[in-house]
């Protein structure tokens, strides 16, 4: 699965979490589909940067944080990756485009 | 693969503050008569058993307290009266699991459970044949209306496993089981052990394998593509301590439902459960030091030591290796019982 840069994603609203930072990781009960998952570090990051961002900017804050420890491309690719199974879990939806995104 | 860590020195996951998950035992009345049955259930309600009030209340407390996940059984928990209004408390507000016969589960259930966001039903069947599983739960027609309630629940898009307690009985259906288990559309079957919990106990001579022959059934099992078949003997031994809780029908937090003759925590109407968890009994459990460990099973479960229950039962200590591991047995011959279990009856009142 592949996304555009303007590509927004937000935390589906009705997921509940549990920070469990005693084993590096977050607990979420998804209602509606129902599921329940942990998401490790690098899974969590993402979730947590999907608060209305678009897909590049969670690309380029993902790598910002990980520093010059993983390439740019690395990152990108990890960042999608997280997306496609928080999407596939129903923990994010996608909500809308970046207006003026370029691609 | 992974070594397994020095005997003492605990490499099992950090604490939790607090449980994320937990087994609800709602009720310890059943429609059956099972001749293995752990809790000694009775038709009849016990006097003791948690009320509709109080299970809610212990509910919200298990929410605001950011429990994640309730596994419920029983007892039966479709022979509570008040079950599906106590699910329908617990409903989206938690991850839920209920463990059932299925013997209750009509398709007006089945549709009120996938109404209720119930993400998996483990449905108990104690062989592959009618004959097997009526004469093991003491109930002529049992089979039947679990394979029917398997089939509602499947029909109305509510995920299930199944699950067999494997006994003397039935272990030369085990392989018919994993057939059936894959025809009715459940997503995984399992072969659980048997504990020498209540009635199971009186029977053991009669129900009991030796690990050899559980390992031989066990071994032998030809799995069907795209179908997962589970099971808790090596490799696959893992101390759930580390993330278990459980409260009994009478509202006893006892860490483990196959703990229930070893361990009282608490009575959560007088403490509260989440308090429990810090019972210093509770945190040995979690903590993972064992005298012995698999290699193996630690690769595959990430946790030490095998299941602290069936260690207990037959050692009598709760840092003993599991003998229900191929690796860890050190000789324990599991058909025989041992007579502490017998005339310590229980270690706590269940």
């Amino acid at each position: 699965m592949t996304f555009e840069l303007g590509d927004r994603f937000a935390r589906n609203p009705a997921a509940v979490v549990r920070e469990a930072d005693e084993w590096d990781c977050a607990v979420v009960f998804e209602p509606d589909r129902p599921s329940l998952c942990m998401l490790n570090a690098t899974a969590w990051l993402v979730f947590e940067l999907c608060d209305g961002r678009s897909f590049g900017a969670i690309q380029a804050e993902y790598a910002a944080l990980f520093g010059n420890k993983i390439s740019k491309e690395e990152a990108g690719l990890q960042a999608a990756l997280g997306i496609q199974h928080l999407l596939a879990f129903q923990l994010i939806q996608p909500v809308g485009k970046e207006i003026g995104a370029r691609p | 693969m992974e070594a397994v860590p020095q005997p003492g020195v605990s490499r099992m996951h950090p604490q939790l503050r607090s449980p994320i998950k937990l087994t609800l035992c709602v009720t310890n009345t059943c429609n059956l008569n099972c001749i293995h049955c752990y809790s000694d259930c009775t038709r009849e309600p016990d006097p003791r058993e948690l009320t509709t009030l109080e299970w809610k209340k212990f509910i919200d407390h298990l929410v605001e307290n950011n429990v994640m996940q309730a596994f419920i059984e029983g007892g039966e928990p479709f022979f509570r009266p008040d079950f599906l209004d106590l699910l329908e408390h617990c409903s989206r507000r938690m991850n839920l699991i209920v463990r059932t016969f299925a013997n209750h589960i009509t398709a007006e259930v089945a549709a009120r459970l996938k109404a209720l966001k119930v993400g998996l039903v483990c449905v108990d069947l104690l062989g592959a044949r009618s004959e097997t599983h009526d004469a093991h739960v003491g109930t002529v027609g049992s089979f039947e209306l679990g394979i029917s309630g398997a089939r509602n629940l499947v029909a109305a898009g509510v995920p299930i496993y199944t699950l067999m307690i494997l006994t003397r009985r039935n272990v030369s259906e085990l392989q018919e089981y994993v057939n059936l288990a894959y025809s009715l559309g459940a997503t995984k079957a399992a072969a659980l052990r048997l504990y020498p919990l209540g009635r199971s106990k009186m029977r053991w001579d009669e129900l009991s394998l030796s690990l050899q022959e559980m390992m031989e059934a066990l071994q032998s099992v030809e799995v069907p593509k795209g179908f997962r078949f589970i099971h808790s003997w090596h490799p696959n031994d893992g101390n759930s301590c580390y993330q278990m809780s459980c409260v009994s029908p009478f509202g006893k937090s006892i860490g483990c439902p196959y703990l229930r003759e070893y361990v009282d925590l608490g009575d959560v109407r007088e403490v509260a459960f989440v308090d429990t968890w810090n019972d210093p009994l509770w945190r040995v459990l979690r903590s993972g030091n064992v005298a012995d460990s698999c290699s193996r099973c630690y690769a595959t479960q990430g946790s030490i030591g095998g299941c602290r229950a069936t260690a207990f039962a037959f050692h009598g200590r709760w840092d003993a290796p599991d003998p229900y591991c191929a690796e860890m047995n050190g000789g324990v011959d599991l058909q025989r019982l041992p007579e502490q279990l017998f005339w310590k009856k229980p270690w706590v009142e269940v």
